[in-house]
């Protein structure tokens, strides 16, 4: 097989130690290898990189890019692609379209371009794994995989409220071997089931589910602790209770408590760190401070941010409830669905202007979150795509992070008042290359469990982005010079080189299959599909990396 | 992209195939079983009626697998002439998809990429489960297990479900036992509102006669009762439904837990059926300001949803979508196949299991006579003049493996039961992209 020397680039790669050195990297059969001991070994193919900056892939632990809701939100949309930017076919590539919620193909392309070579959809639900996994198959060039909706899961709620919690264990362990999916996510664990029976919300972490004698809390730490005990690679990943409401961040505090030590991933957690009155916007304000010391102080909590940026986007969320709040608000068309015993949806058309307060403040606070939690293992880079922005702001908030300057010149086109609402303006630190490289690539990849991402030693994955150094930080992460994916060239200087495929990660979890006989009569009762129609065939997977569980 | 497919037996000893799913309507039940004996289906099991019939006359075909110009010829002959044919157009047309797996829907329109043309639907025709309405004002809709489990009121809107989806009823709304409706028909209130009692009417509480073309009345009435204003006693003549008994249907409604308003072709297939449509959505919207409701249609035909997914994922738009300036446009009207055709816009036409084209006018199909056609199907030909290429495919679900979407957009496989001579859809259009991908490269 071919063997490629990258050569004389400047390394950053967190996860071995390597900040900025320069360094030879070898690669053979889609990996990264140890230099050759001989001299006499001769590469096929050398890339001089010479003064460039090289760091692994970059990995998106949390985005929306397939699925039943992605794809309606596509639908409902036309408008905001019509002055998009679009994607044009060549000779090797296929045509898109962009706008907030980017067409499947485009979508690969423009991830692949940015330098990012990982990307893991973060809100499916069950029933509609079959159509992610399509549509992740024509989706080009990245790795990814996805994580399965559970917090408002009939199944679960029956059996945490007859005390079978052996039961809600063995139901995670196989609904990931039946759908191909690769963790865990809890949403507005019970709010969604209270939507879709009354039309209503939950608010608080000790109400009860309709329906189901079961509180938030309870469906949390059932699904927490399952997790734990399956010692997945990837811990639960939450969206908590009460999103975008003022004065969350106490439900946001209560559930990182809740864990009890237990790993947990908080998702887009600027959206859940809101102090003030919900009934007056007028206290709206920041309460990032708290909830990062917690978070600097606990070793099982990871979080990623969920950064809004001033642009049009679409709001799409596992958060029924929450689409119906947005949709009283912003008072635009709405998109509801329902999925039987398992998941709601929500999605409407949203604009983040710098003239809004609340919206200022909006993109304030997931700054400060990037600034305040002192470790950068425990932070990873997202927009939560497209909700608080497009994937394709990530070049804009490093530079931001990199450069305070860049901020105060945002700082001084907002309302002014925002300032006495959040610490912002106070917080003088400027991301390292070293940091960027950690919050774009190695913590996710650590976070996820993954081992072969995010890093350049010996057997990671060949997902190598090399950028040319320039002044202006946001132009040199917008357009790498090469970009590598599984040791192959796929993008140089913005042009797709070669458009491959890339694969699915999934986990496969051990259970009692005695269990099953009880999963299966629950199944047969309520589903309109057959229970042997909702497993996914490794076949019908295709390219796919099942990550084994480590039992130490 | 894979498909999983179970090796058909070899033997003619009797095989059971459980859990297989019927594509002859919208409904896609999955819990068939087959019975299969010298390759032909002797029993189906939880089958309605027409669902039995369609896998019971399964007939062995001794057509050839393809034809040009009317004469027999192979695959390879008959695919190097329809890559012949689509490169040559400026204009080509790739049209139906609704009778086939996304599998090859997907290869569809990679080739309609490739050559960039102009790619539709029977969704534009009112087949599919997409419209206009969702672009305009959105949705509120569910799984047909929500309906199911929760809907303690349903009304079926144009739609006749015991003659047209016939396990609707039993499978997934007024007759099934839900979780949270252990009574099932008990438990719920069901009313039908179309022009005439037709066969769903005798399962329905009340059913309601309007007037044929007042659907849109009706239900802005609907609203405006909801708003409580007072709306025009005009309705009643248009709509031909006294007002006291609109009013009294609305405050059933708004005491319902979780309704749902089903609505079919009635409604999708009907002149102004974007406009219908669309109050039917904003009725569903403004009822859960009271009270949970939904609405979904019930008429969408084999996998026409799968090809709405399939362009949407693709492209970013459901149908009607040209890529002639190398990129996807969406524009209904200007882009939808029976326009295209009266107006002698495009110079070829791909036409991939289409399904019956009741749609298309005369001036449709005699300017398709004028035009080199491609027919891609497993049935019989659609058309009144030979087709420049005829290619045969094996039928899906029946022959061959792959995806399927039900009205839903629940996604489901496909269990094939019987052995057949011909390629399917998927496997020649395959070979139809390789061979536009080396021609384009030769260019
Ligand atoms: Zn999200």
């Amino acid at each position: 097989m071919s063997l490629y020397l990258i050569k004389g680039g400047t390394l950053y790669d967190p996860k071995n130690n390597i900040d900025g050195v320069q360094e030879d990297l070898w690669i053979q059969d889609g990996k990264i290898i140890p230099s050759p001991k001989s001299q006499e070994t001769k590469p096929d193919k050398i890339y001089d990189v010479r003064s460039m900056v090289v760091m692994p892939g970059g990995v998106d632990m949390h985005c929306h890019i397939a699925g039943p809701k992605v794809n309606t939100a596509r639908k409902l949309m036309p408008e905001d692609k019509r002055n998009a930017l679009k994607i044009e076919r060549t000779a090797i590539t296929r045509s898109g379209t962009t706008g907030s919620v980017p067409s499947t193909f485009a979508t690969g392309y423009l991830y692949a371009g940015l330098g990012y070579t990982t990307a893991f959809d973060a809100a499916i639900p069950p029933l509609g794994s079959r159509h992610a996994h399509e549509e992740l198959q024509d989706t080009p060039i990245i790795d990814k995989g996805f994580y399965v909706l559970t917090g408002n899961n009939h199944y679960i709620m029956k059996k945490i409220q007859s005390g079978e919690p052996h039961l809600v264990k063995s139901y995670l362990a196989w609904l990931l071997h039946a759908t191909g999916g690769y963790g865990v996510k809890v949403v507005n664990p019970g709010g969604v089931e209270v939507w879709k029976s009354t039309g209503g919300n939950i608010s608080g972490m000790d109400e009860s589910v309709t329906h189901f004698d079961v509180t938030p809390r309870q469906i949390l730490q059932a699904i927490s602790r399952s997790v734990h005990e399956m010692k997945l690679p990837h811990a639960v990943h939450i969206h908590c209770n009460n999103l975008g409401i003022p004065g969350n961040a106490s439900t946001t505090l209560e559930t990182m408590h809740a864990l009890e030590g237990a790993r947990g991933h908080i998702t887009h957690i600027q959206f859940h760190s809101y102090g003030g009155h919900p009934d007056d916007q007028s206290t709206f304000c920041s309460r990032v401070p708290e909830l990062a010391d917690y978070v600097n102080s606990h070793d099982n909590i990871s979080v990623d941010v969920g950064q809004v940026m001033f642009s049009k986007t679409t709001s799409m969320t596992g958060d029924g409830p929450l689409g119906y709040f947005l949709h009283k608000v912003m008072g635009r068309k709405w998109y509801s669905g329902d999925t039987e015993l398992e998941a709601g949806c929500g999605i409407v058309p949203i604009e983040y202007k710098n003239k809004s307060f609340v919206h200022s403040l909006q993109w304030a606070i997931g700054l400060e979150w990037y600034l305040l939690v002192e470790d950068p293992w425990k932070i990873a880079m997202s927009t939560d795509h497209p909700n608080g922005a497009a994937f394709l702001a990530y070049p804009e908030i490093i530079a931001l992070l990199m450069d305070r300057q860049k901020r105060e010149e945002v700082l001084k086109t907002v309302p002014q008042k925002i300032k006495d609402h959040c610490t912002l303006a106070d917080l003088h630190r400027e991301y390292s290359l070293n940091e960027i490289a950690i919050i774009t690539r190695a913590a996710p990849a650590k976070i996820l469990g993954l081992e072969n991402k995010g890093h350049l030693g010996p057997g990671a994955d060949a997902d190598i982005t090399i950028y040319n150094p320039q002044d202006d930080l946001q132009k040199m992460f917008e357009i790498p010079r090469y970009v590598f994916q599984a040791g192959e060239l796929v993008v140089e200087d913005g042009e797709i080189r070669t458009p491959s495929s890339g694969k699915v990660f999934c986990v496969r979890p051990e259970y009692d299959q005695e269990h099953l006989k009880d999963i299966n009569s629950w199944f047969d009762k309520n589903y309109t599909i057959q229970f042997n129609n909702y497993k996914i065939d490794d076949a019908f997977l295709g390219a796919h990396e099942i990550i084994s569980i480590k039992h130490e | 992209m894979s498909l999983s497919q179970e090796p058909i037996p070899e033997t003619n000893k009797l095989k059971v195939i459980p859990d297989a799913t019927c594509t002859h309507c919208g409904c896609l039940c999955d819990d068939l079983v087959l019975s299969v004996e010298n390759n032909k289906v002797v029993e189906a099991t939880n089958s309605c009626e027409a669902g039995k019939t369609y896998f019971l006359n399964q007939q062995t075909q001794d057509e050839p697998e393809a034809l040009i110009e009317g004469k027999p010829t192979t695959y390879p002959e008959a695919i190097d002439k329809a890559v012949e044919i689509l490169l040559a157009a400026k204009n080509p047309l790739t049209y139906g998809l609704s009778e086939t797996t996304t599998e090859a829907q997907r290869v569809a329109v990679a080739i309609t990429d490739w050559v960039g043309g102009i790619i539709d639907t029977t969704t534009s025709i009112g087949r599919g489960s997409s419209g206009l309405a969702i672009q305009e004002v959105g949705e509120v809709t569910c799984s047909l297990g929500e309906i199911k489990n929760r809907a303690d009121f349903i009304i079926y809107w144009g739609a006749n479900p015991v003659k047209n989806q016939p396990r609707h009823l039993s499978r997934y709304s007024l007759l099934a036992e839900g979780e949270f409706l252990p009574n099932g028909r008990k438990d719920r209130t069901a009313i039908l509102i179309d022009v005439k009692k037709n066969e769903t009417a005798k399962e329905m509480d009340p059913f309601l006669k309007v007037k044929p073309g007042s659907d849109f009345e009706l239900a802005w009435t609907m609203r405006a009762l909801l708003k409580g204003i007072d709306p025009d006693p005009s309705v009643e003549k248009k709509t031909g439904i006294k007002l006291d008994l609109i009013k009294n249907l609305i405050d059933q409604m708004k005491d319902a837990k979780y309704g749902a308003i089903l609505f079919g072709a009635g409604i999708t297939h009907s002149p102004g059926n974007e406009l219908n449509r669309e109050s039917i959505h904003l009725l569903t919207r403004d009822l859960n300001q009271f009270t949970r409701w939904v609405s979904r249609p019930i008429s969408s035909q084999g996998n026409a949803t799968g090809a709405d997914n399939v362009l949407t994922w693709s492209t970013g738009y459901p149908f009607a979508v040209s890529m002639g300036r190398g990129y996807p446009r969406f524009n209904p009207g200007e882009f939808t196949a029976p326009g295209l055709l009266a107006r002698k816009e495009v110079d070829a036409a791909f036409m991939i299991s289409t399904g019956p084209m009741l749609n298309f006018t005369q001036a449709d199909q005699e300017y398709l006579k004028t035009i080199p056609v491609i027919e891609l199907s497993s049935g019989v030909s659609q058309f009144k003049a030979q087709p420049s290429v005829s290619l045969k495919s094996s039928t899906y679900g029946i022959h061959s493996a792959g995806t399927v979407y039900r009205m839903d957009h629940v996604s489901l496989p496909l269990r094939p039961s019987l052995k057949s001579p011909y390629k399917s859809e998927f496997e020649i259009l395959k070979m139809i992209e390789e061979k536009v991908l080396i021609k384009t490269k030769e260019k």
